[in-house]
C-alpha cells in the first residue's frame, strides 16, 4: 500500500531525486530493507535442510521470492532518492542481523553487538543529516 | 591473500551493479514494465549475480566473519561511484555518516 502511495507522488514531482522526500519513502525503504533480511534467513534454513529435498527448494524458493519482491520495491526507491543516501540504509539490516540472530537462532547477543548497531544507527542518521 | 582480493572485486562489482540499476531509474520510461525490464536494470542484475559467484568464490578461502567486513567497503564505493558517475551531490555528513556505518559493522563483527 505504501508503495502505490509513493507511486503516485512521483507522478506529481518532477524532480525525482532531491529534496522533498515524504516520510513515507523512507519508511516503504525500511520496510523493504527488513524484507531483504527475511531471505538471508531462509537461505539459512534452506542450508540446514538436505539438498533438493522438499523443504529445501521452499526454503530457497522462498529466498528468490522475497529477493525478487525486494528488487521491484528497490528499484522504485532509487527513482526517488540519491543513490548514496539510499544505500547507506541498507546498513539497518544489521539490527535484523541481530534480532533473527536472537529469536530464531538462538545466537548469543554481546555488548559489541549492540554497540556496533547503535554505531550504525548514528551512521544512517548522520547521512541524513539536511542542510537547510 | 588473493581471495581477499577476489571478495574486494565482489564488492566492487556490486557497486557497479548499485549504479546500473540508479541509471536505469533515472530514466522515463512510457510502462512499469519497461521501469525493470530495460538494458540497465537486467544489467545491474547479472552484475550482481557475478558478484555473488564471486563472494562464494571468496568465501572458500576466507573466514566467514571477515566476509561482511570487506562487504562494508560497498558503502564507501557506491559513495565514490554516484559522485563519480551519477554525478551526486556527496556532502560531508554523508562521507561522515558511512565512515561512522562501517565502523559499527566493524564492531559488529569482531
Amino acid at each position: 500500500m505504501e508503495e502505490k502511495e509513493s507511486l503516485e507522488y512521483s507522478n506529481t514531482e518532477k524532480n525525482r531525486t532531491t529534496k522533498k522526500h515524504t516520510w513515507i519513502l523512507y519508511l516503504v525503504l525500511l520496510i523493504s530493507i527488513f524484507i531483504s533480511t527475511l531471505s538471508g534467513v531462509c537461505a539459512k534454513f534452506a542450508a540446514s535442510q538436505p539438498i533438493f529435498s522438499f523443504k529445501f527448494f521452499l526454503y530457497y524458493g522462498l529466498e528468490i521470492l522475497i529477493l525478487g519482491i525486494y528488487a521491484i520495491i528497490w528499484q522504485q526507491v532509487i527513482k526517488r532518492l540519491n543513490l548514496a543516501i539510499a544505500y547507506s540504509f541498507k546498513a539497518s539490516a544489521l539490527i535484523w542481523t541481530l534480532v533473527w540472530g536472537l529469536i530464531i537462532f538462538n545466537e548469543t547477543i554481546n555488548a559489541t553487538k549492540i554497540i556496533g548497531v547503535a554505531i550504525v544507527i548514528v551512521g544512517i542518521i548522520i547521512v541524513n543529516i539536511k542542510k537547510k | 591473500m588473493i581471495y581477499y582480493f577476489i571478495m574486494v572485486l565482489s564488492v566492487i562489482v556490486a557497486s557497479f551493479s548499485q549504479i546500473l540499476l540508479k541509471v536505469g531509474a533515472n530514466k522515463k520510461y512510457d510502462s512499469i514494465k519497461k521501469e525493470y525490464l530495460n538494458r540497465y536494470v537486467i544489467g545491474g542484475y547479472f552484475l550482481l549475480f557475478l558478484s555473488t559467484l564471486l563472494t562464494i568464490w571468496a568465501y572458500t578461502r576466507i573466514a566467514y566473519t571477515s566476509g561482511p567486513i570487506i562487504e562494508s567497503l560497498a558503502y564507501i564505493f557506491v559513495m565514490i561511484l554516484s559522485f563519480l558517475i551519477l554525478k551526486e551531490k556527496i556532502s560531508w555528513n554523508i562521507i561522515l555518516g558511512n565512515v561512522i556505518i562501517i565502523i559499527g559493522i566493524i564492531v559488529f563483527y569482531i
